[in-house]
């Protein structure tokens, strides 16, 4: 087995001032494991972004402990949060705007070879982002290495937006609904290269996505984390949460999402909730959030009582009633 | 592929700017008023440049010609102690250019360091400096350069540097906002994924981006410049030179305008100062169509 | 439903029988006039065959065309030349059916709907072409009328909600007013209180609570409810056609759901026909009944969905198709592969199949030929030289909602 990287317990964060204040993030707990796939599902809203930021380093959090390598990341010495800077790395979801327009692809991926110094002078550089750029699938490769974002289509800007990420040999990388805005086709050859990455490298990944369909592909082999309101409500792996959900609300998104099979698609068993507007982060409903929505909800047990995340082993479930 | 075949491969920036040049060239030429004002503030620098060689100032008066209509010896006439008018047109603007463009720059450069710096740093920082060009904008500008220049002898090197000071805060408050917008997008937050320099943030990543939007803040500062400059010189407070403020200033003071053949003498240099303005509006507003991303086709490259 | 027998019948009937390989890329417009002179032509004879009555008994059969789309070209003029953004499109719209057309980013599917009001933006030139709308009276050539008679048949006879639309809600004007604004401009002289009964019905038929959203400003509305309060305002003049843009792309999956499900009642009690411009191919397999498939400004394939979904016949639909991760259909994920490389820049001319360069099925002929879009079937057009050789994704017959 391998060792645990990501340990996060009861992690919460809210915007706003003091007595406006939002949660985003109300008590999350997770590990990751070093070479694990954990695929994060919600609708918007859920705060799973923020959760990718948080774990990223680029938001802090107000409660809860967030280790990495067993260590608490807000109470990081300058030096160690460096480290954590390498160590960490997140792909953006918009492949458009997550590269420079003003720079090249060697601009680019050498910027953080040179500032770390994983590379003494521009030969090693060029060798360097050759080998990037190779592993990243895209070849030839001085075909690429000398063209700006706007001349690559937006599967080849993901591309190197994945290879600028692998720049500083990281172990984790958060990975932000990064085929959302991929065209179609493309997709499972964008999702499949994060696979073999994984393979290589042996890196772990956070995959943020709202596309249960993509979590299921992506995520075969690891685990699915279903968020709502800021909070985990199933986690489970992937053929256990798809085949096997028990959360009402998994229940939903499963039954709710169309599929690319005309008869499958028309006939699938629907899941229904109550009402379908959710919920403003500004009013949480007590006790269980879901109740609003949940057609099982029973008073008084889930509109008072807190839920936690409960189970037996990998599955888990925030449910009173499962 | 050897790997130095492919060393001399990799084309550095020059390239992406040479071919964003060209594109702005293009969006430019395809206003005409722009392109006009361009050609005009071309033909007005080529005049300035040359003017010492081609129209030498004379500055004996000859009483023998005094307030005398435009002919053939003197294209627009000639002023109150008989001296060639388009001669003192012709080296009157370089001065006030010159000084344009170095207030222009050292403003410039004010507003990218301390614009850039100061939501990056973010926090106290960037607080108390907001505050401070809030307060810096209730200045008013003109009546304290009248002031100051009352009370000092200013060089033109002294002028220029005040002026740019004195418009720090507008400027900065421009950039800073152009910053904060750059700064949500996703390539600086890979940027600070990977711990780059700010240096590198500056002027690698954010200056780069701001380029068509710096170089419509330059003519704007530059048309402040001039017309700092000019009411200055017109109210007599800078130091006597020849100069299209000053020929105004005596211009008014020798009563040129009661004097119907003297009607150039105070036209002139208006007309000068009021076409220098209107190539930088009218480049001004070809900039402006280069900020227009309707007008920008870069992604068709 | 398709087999395999009835494909060739249909494929050998005369009428039907046209030659892909002496269909020669158009090179100057006149030539491009004499092949749409010839498809008309054609196509009408196409029609005359089908109402002839030798045919197996299919409902389908007796469809009527309410718009007819012929030999479309649309380019836009752009600084590095023409960019064909349709390319000779020809399909139509029958009466009472859901049409999905369905492509990637940049495959002119947008123009296309844009076409269909004449909504393109000023740089759209339409080359040649034309949209035969069977209004109420005479036919329309959409193309050939002014802004006042296109004014008219906009919202009234063909009503068209953009992607990401919610924006088109004056903030300041509370929805009450979009819905009589709407209708006044169309009909005059109907009094509020009848607009807003039929407001009112719509809306509810949309689930919403009609007394609080028409009184209610537009942010003060969810982008679900948002959505469907525009979804009701486009059919409150009763159109003919209702184009939806990308309907459900920014929404999440349970107000897509509950979107989608409305949208199946609204068309199952009302006379309607529906498009549906969509990269999403579930979508257009839950509504629709017929698909195009559009890849660089052409429609390389149209039939109808099961045979789309389980037989198609051109590559790039196979490609999509099989692009597509699934989580109840498709359990054993084996199998699903990208299509490589990508599509043509659509400034430059194409002497060959479009598609060829990505094509697994590509033979020689496709790198000097374009192939044109012939009947396979019953409905099933495709425009491919070796469609034939393209492998099912499954028999449609055997598909259970099988765990």
């Amino acid at each position: 087995m391998s060792r645990t990287l990501i340990e996060v317990k009861d992690i919460s964060k809210s915007f706003g001032e003091k007595n406006k204040k939002v949660p985003v993030l109300r008590g999350l707990t997770f590990n990751i494991k070093a070479d694990e796939i954990l695929c994060v599902v919600g609708e918007s809203g859920c705060g799973k972004t923020t959760l990718g930021k948080v774990l990223a380093g680029l938001e802090g959090y107000n409660g809860g402990s967030y280790l990495h390598e067993k260590k608490e990341v807000n109470k990081l010495s300058k030096k160690d949060f460096k480290l954590f800077r390498r160590r960490v790395q997140m792909i953006h979801q918009d492949p458009f705007a997550s590269l420079n327009p003003t720079q090249n692809v060697f601009t680019i991926l050498s910027a953080p070879l040179y500032r770390h110094k994983i590379v003494k002078g521009y030969q090693q550089a060029v060798d360097k982002v050759n080998s990037l750029l190779d592993l990243v699938g895209l070849t030839p490769v001085q075909d690429f290495i000398d063209k700006f974002p706007h001349q690559l289509s937006g599967g080849q800007r993901q591309r190197i937006s994945i290879a600028r990420s692998l720049t500083l040999e990281p172990a984790f990388l958060i990975v932000d609904e990064a085929v959302s805005m991929i065209d179609t086709s493309l997709r499972i050859s964008i999702l499949n290269n994060l696979l073999e990455i994984q393979n290589k490298l042996k890196v772990a990944y956070f995959f943020i996505t709202h596309d249960l369909a993509v979590a299921n592909y992506f995520a075969q082999k690891g685990r699915i984390a279903v968020m709502y309101l800021g909070k985990i409500v199933e986690i489970a792996p992937t053929e256990e949460i798809i085949g096997n959900p028990r959360h009402p609300y998994t229940r939903a998104l499963i039954g709710a999402i169309p599929e690319a099979d005309p008869e499958v698609t028309r006939q699938k068993e629907r899941f229904k909730l109550k009402d379908s507007e959710v919920p403003s982060l500004q009013n949480i409903p007590g006790g269980c959030a879901f109740h609003t929505r949940c057609p099982w909800a029973e008073k008084p047990i889930c509109y008072e009582k807190e839920v936690r995340l409960t189970g037996s082993g990998q599955h888990k479930t925030a449910c009173h009633l499962v | 592929m050897t790997k130095t075949n492919q060393e001399s491969k990799i084309l550095t920036g020059k390239d992406y700017w040479l071919k964003k040049l060209k594109n702005a060239f293009r969006v430019i030429t395809s206003d005409k008023i722009g392109l006009i004002g361009f050609f005009l503030l071309l033909i007005i620098i080529v005049i300035s440049l040359l003017a010492p060689y081609v129209f030498p100032l004379d500055t004996r008066s000859d009483p023998t010609k005094i307030f005398q209509p435009p002919s053939e010896d003197h294209l627009l006439g000639t002023d109150h102690m008989g001296r060639d008018i388009w001669a003192q047109i012709a080296n009157g603007g370089r001065n006030l250019l010159l000084l344009a463009v170095i207030t222009a720059v050292i403003s410039i450069l004010i507003g990218i360091v301390l614009g850039t710096i100061s939501p990056l740093i973010g926090g106290k920082f960037d607080e108390v400096l907001l505050f401070l060009a809030d307060v810096w904008l209730t200045i008013p500008r003109f009546p304290l350069l009248v002031v100051l220049s009352g009370f000092f002898r200013l060089s033109s090197l002294v002028l220029a540097l005040i002026l740019a000071i004195l418009s720090w805060a507008g400027l900065y408050r421009n950039i800073r906002s152009e910053v904060l917008s750059l700064k949500e997008r996703d390539y600086l937050e890979a940027a600070e994924m990977l711990d780059l320099s700010m240096f590198h943030l500056i002027f690698k990543e954010i200056t780069p981006n701001m380029m068509s939007f710096i170089s419509l803040n330059f003519t704007l500062m530059m048309r402040h410049a001039i017309y700092a400059q000019v009411g200055l010189f017109f109210l007599g407070l800078l130091p006597m030179e020849v100069n299209w403020g000053v020929m105004l200033n005596i211009a008014w003071a020798q009563g040129a305008i009661y004097h119907p053949d003297a009607t150039m003498f105070i036209l002139a240099p208006a007309m000068a100062i009021s076409l220098l303005i209107l190539s930088l509006v009218w480049i001004n507003r070809a900039l402006e169509n280069l900020f227009n991303p309707a007008l920008r086709t870069d992604k068709s490259d | 439903m398709t087999d395999k027998n009835s494909n060739t019948n249909y494929y050998s009937r005369p009428g039907n029988n046209r030659d892909p390989i002496n269909n020669d890329r158009p090179d100057t417009a006149d030539e491009i006039k004499e092949q749409t002179e010839a498809q008309k032509v054609k196509s009408e004879s196409a029609v005359a065959d089908l109402d002839g009555g030798d045919l197996k008994i299919n409902p389908k059969t007796n469809r009527n065309k309410l718009m007819e789309v012929k030999n479309l070209h649309i380019a836009y003029n752009t600084d590095r030349g023409k960019l064909h953004a349709v390319n000779g499109v020809d399909f139509s719209i029958y009466n009472n059916e859901t049409t999905a057309v369905i492509g990637e980013s940049g495959c002119g599917k947008t123009t296309l709907c844009l076409a269909l009001l004449k909504l393109t933006e000023k740089n759209a030139r339409y080359l040649s072409g034309e949209i035969i709308y069977q209004g109420d009276e005479q036919e329309k050539n959409i193309l050939k009328l002014d802004e006042g008679e296109l004014r008219k048949l906009r919202w009234s006879d063909i009503s068209l909600v953009f992607q990401a639309s919610q924006s088109v809600f004056n903030p300041v004007i509370k929805i009450k007013e979009h819905f009589i604004d709407t209708v006044r401009a169309h009909q005059r002289g109907l009094s509020a209180k009848k607009i807003l009964k039929r407001a009112r019905n719509l809306l509810e038929q949309m689930q919403l609570d009609a007394d609080r959203v028409l009184s209610s400003y537009a942010h003060e509305l969810s982008g679900g409810m948002k959505q469907r309060t525009l979804i009701a305002l486009s059919f409150i003049l009763e159109p003919k056609i209702v184009i939806f843009d990308e309907p459900t792309t920014a929404l999440d999956v349970l107000t897509q759901r509950k979107i989608l499900d409305l949208l199946k009642t609204i068309k199952e009690k009302n006379d309607f026909s529906l498009i549906i411009i969509t990269h999403d191919l579930a979508i257009s397999a839950e509504l629709a009944d017929n698909v195009a498939t559009m890849y660089a400004g052409k429609i390389v394939e149209y039939g109808p969905v099961e045979s789309i979904y389980y037989q198609p016949r051109h590559p790039y639909s196979y490609g999509l198709i099989k692009a597509v991760p699934k989580i109840v259909a498709g359990k054993g994920e084996e199998g699903l592969t990208s299509i490589t490389g990508k599509p043509p820049d659509l400034i430059e001319i194409q002497e060959q199949c479009s598609f060829a360069p990505r094509c697994d099925f590509a033979s020689s002929k496709c790198y000097n030929t374009i192939p044109s879009l012939n009947n396979i079937a019953e409905g099933h057009q495709v425009a491919c030289f070796n469609y034939q050789e393209v492998p099912s994704i499954k028999d449609g017959s055997h598909v259970q909602n099988s765990d």
